[in-house]
C-alpha cells in the first residue's frame, strides 16, 4: 500500500511563484500539489479538492491571501494556512494571526526543508 | 474731496521708485517716468518705442499680461525676469486698466517693482527647494519602485538555481555554475534590499520618539550576536548616551550598518574590537558626538568623504564583501535627522565614524 500524498493548495497571482513552490513541493515527494491563480479560484478549488492544507500568496490582487483566510475559514475552521510574503512578515503578522494562520513564511527564506517543516507543523497543530 | 492737483500727480509719477508706463492696447507706450527709464533703458522714451515689440518679456509675455488686463482690468501680481539695462533682474508685475479723459481711449498702467535682492534671492531658492524636494520625492519613489519590482525576479532566480541544484542527475560542472547563480541571485537581493532601505529612510520620520542611543544600540548588537560570536568580534559600549527623539528602525539600520560595517571589514590576524564611546560637548556649542572606532582594515584617508557615497568601495570585492550602499544609508540617516557623520582612517589600519548630534536635539531630553 502506497504512502498517502499530503494534498496541498497553493494559491499565487505569479505563475513564477506557483511553479517555484510547487517544484519545492514536488521535489520533498510527499505532496500532491493543485494551484490557484487568485483568491476566487482558490475559495473555488477548495470545494473540489478538499485540500490537506493552503499555501497563501499575501499579495494578490482582487483578495489579499488575508481576506482570503478569513472567507475560507468561515466553511473549512479546521483547515491549516500558511501565508507567503514578499512583504516583511513584520508587517501583517498580527493580522494574519487574528485571520488564524499557521504561520507566515517571507518568500525570501523559502526552501523545500523548510516548507516541509512548516506544512508538517500546521498539520500537527491542527490535529492537536 | 481729491486735493492733489495734476502737478502733484506728476510728481508722484516721477518719485516713484518703481517702474511706471502707460500703454495703450497695441503696446505703444505713452509714459514713462524716471525708474522706468533706469530699468529699462532710455530707449522707453522714444515716441515709437513700442512695449510689446521689445525684448522686455520673454516672447509675447507682456502682450498677454496686456490682453489680460484689458479684459479683467487689472493684475494683481505678477512676477518675471524683466530684461532691461543691465541685463535681467526679477520683477512683481502689476497692471490695472484705466480711461484716459484728455485721449478719449482706455489705457493700462503698467507697474514693475524692483525685488528687492535678499526677497529675491529668498524667492529663488523658495523654489528651487520646492524643484529639489520634487525632485527627490521623484527619485526615491522611483528608486523605491524600481527596487520593489527587482527584488522579485532576483529571489526566483536564486531559487530556480536551488531547485536547479537540487538536481542529481547535475554534472559537477553544471553544479558549479548553479552555485555560482545563486551567489549572484543573492547578491542581487541584497543590493536590491539596501537600495529600498536607502529610499526609504524618510518615511519613518513623521513617527519620530524619544529614545535612548545606548537602548537601540544594545538592541542592534543583540540582533547582531551570532554573527559578532562567528567573527570572534568584541563591541565595547562606553559612555553616557543621550535620549533624542529619532526614527527608531531608521537610527537602528544606521547603528546596525556601522556595526556590520567593522565587523566586514575587521583585520583576520587580530581579534576584531569596535568601541563605540558617547561624549557630551562642552559648551558653548554643546550637542552630542558619538563614535564608532574599529581596528579593521581602515580605508585610504584621502577617501574620508566619498566612502558615504553611493556604491563607493575602498576594498576589492574578493577581499571583502559588500554593496557600497551601507555608509551611504548612514549618512542619509543621519542628514534627514539633522545630524553629521564623518569619518577618518588616519594611521595604517582602523576607521572611525564620528556622529554629532546638535545640542538642539537634546534640550528637551533627559540625558542617561
Amino acid at each position: 500500500m502506497g504512502v498517502s500524498l499530503v494534498k496541498v493548495l497553493i494559491v499565487d497571482d505569479s505563475p513564477t511563484d506557483l511553479m517555484i513552490l510547487s517544484a519545492l513541493l514536488s521535489q520533498v515527494g510527499d505532496y500532491q500539489v493543485t494551484q490557484a491563480a487568485d483568491g476566487f479560484e482558490a475559495l473555488d478549488a477548495l470545494s473540489e479538492v478538499l485540500p490537506d492544507i493552503c499555501l497563501v500568496d499575501f499579495d494578490m490582487p482582487g483578495m489579499n491571501g488575508l481576506k482570503l483566510v478569513g472567507q475560507a475559514r468561515c466553511e473549512y475552521p479546521d483547515l491549516p494556512f500558511i501565508v507567503i510574503s514578499g512583504v516583511p512578515a513584520s508587517d501583517i503578522e498580527s493580522a494574519a494571526l487574528a485571520a488564524g494562520v499557521h504561520t507566515i513564511l517571507p518568500k525570501a527564506d523559502i526552501e523545500s526543508g523548510l516548507l516541509d517543516r512548516q506544512i508538517k507543523a500546521a498539520m500537527a497543530a491542527r490535529v492537536q | 474731496m481729491n486735493l492733489m492737483d495734476a502737478n502733484a500727480y506728476r510728481q508722484l509719477f516721477e518719485a516713484l521708485p518703481m517702474a511706471a508706463l502707460l500703454v495703450d492696447d497695441h503696446g505703444a507706450c505713452l509714459g514713462a517716468n524716471p525708474a522706468a527709464v533706469e530699468i529699462l533703458g532710455p530707449a522707453c522714451l522714444n515716441p515709437t518705442w513700442n512695449v510689446f515689440d521689445s525684448d522686455i518679456l520673454r516672447g509675447d509675455e507682456l502682450a498677454r499680461l496686456v490682453d489680460s488686463i484689458r479684459s479683467t482690468g487689472s493684475l494683481e501680481s505678477y512676477d518675471a525676469t524683466v530684461h532691461g539695462s543691465p541685463g535681467g533682474r526679477l520683477m512683481h508685475i502689476s497692471g490695472h486698466r484705466v480711461f484716459n479723459q484728455p485721449r478719449q481711449q482706455h489705457v493700462t498702467w503698467l507697474l514693475l517693482g524692483d525685488v528687492a535682492d535678499n526677497s529675491a534671492a529668498a524667492y529663488q531658492l523658495a523654489r528651487l527647494n520646492r524643484q529639489l524636494e520634487e525632485s527627490n520625492r521623484q527619485l526615491d519613489q522611483f528608486a523605491s519602485m524600481a527596487a520593489h519590482d527587482l527584488k522579485a525576479p532576483a529571489r526566483r532566480v536564486r531559487m530556480f538555481a536551488q531547485l536547479l541544484d537540487n538536481d542529481p542527475t547535475l554534472s559537477e560542472s553544471s553544479r558549479g555554475f548553479v552555485h555560482r547563480i545563486h551567489i549572484s541571485g543573492r547578491q542581487m537581493e541584497e543590493i536590491v534590499d539596501s537600495l529600498l532601505q536607502f529610499a526609504r529612510v524618510d518615511e519613518g520620520l513623521d513617527t519620530v520618539k524619544p529614545s535612548n542611543l545606548r537602548q537601540l544600540l544594545q538592541r542592534v548588537c543583540a540582533q547582531c550576536a551570532h554573527d559578532l560570536e562567528e567573527a570572534g568580534y568584541e563591541i565595547r559600549v562606553e559612555g553616557a548616551f543621550p535620549t533624542v527623539p529619532v526614527d527608531v528602525v531608521a537610527v537602528e539600520q544606521l547603528f546596525q550598518n556601522l556595526v556590520s560595517n567593522a565587523v566586514k571589514f575587521r583585520r583576520r590576524d587580530i581579534p576584531g574590537v569596535l568601541t563605540v564611546t558617547s561624549r557630551a560637548e562642552p559648551d558653548p556649542g554643546g550637542g552630542h558626538v558619538i563614535v564608532f572606532s574599529d581596528n579593521g582594515v581602515g580605508f585610504p584617508e584621502r577617501d574620508a568623504e566619498q566612502v558615504f557615497e553611493m556604491l563607493y568601495r575602498a576594498h576589492n570585492k574578493s577581499e571583502f564583501e559588500g554593496n557600497g550602499i551601507g555608509l551611504a544609508i548612514c549618512r542619509r540617516v543621519c542628514r534627514s535627522h539633522g545630524w553629521a557623520i564623518t569619518a577618518q582612517s588616519p594611521g595604517d589600519y582602523g576607521a572611525s565614524f564620528q556622529i554629532v548630534i546638535p545640542k538642539s536635539d537634546l534640550d528637551d531630553y533627559h540625558r542617561r
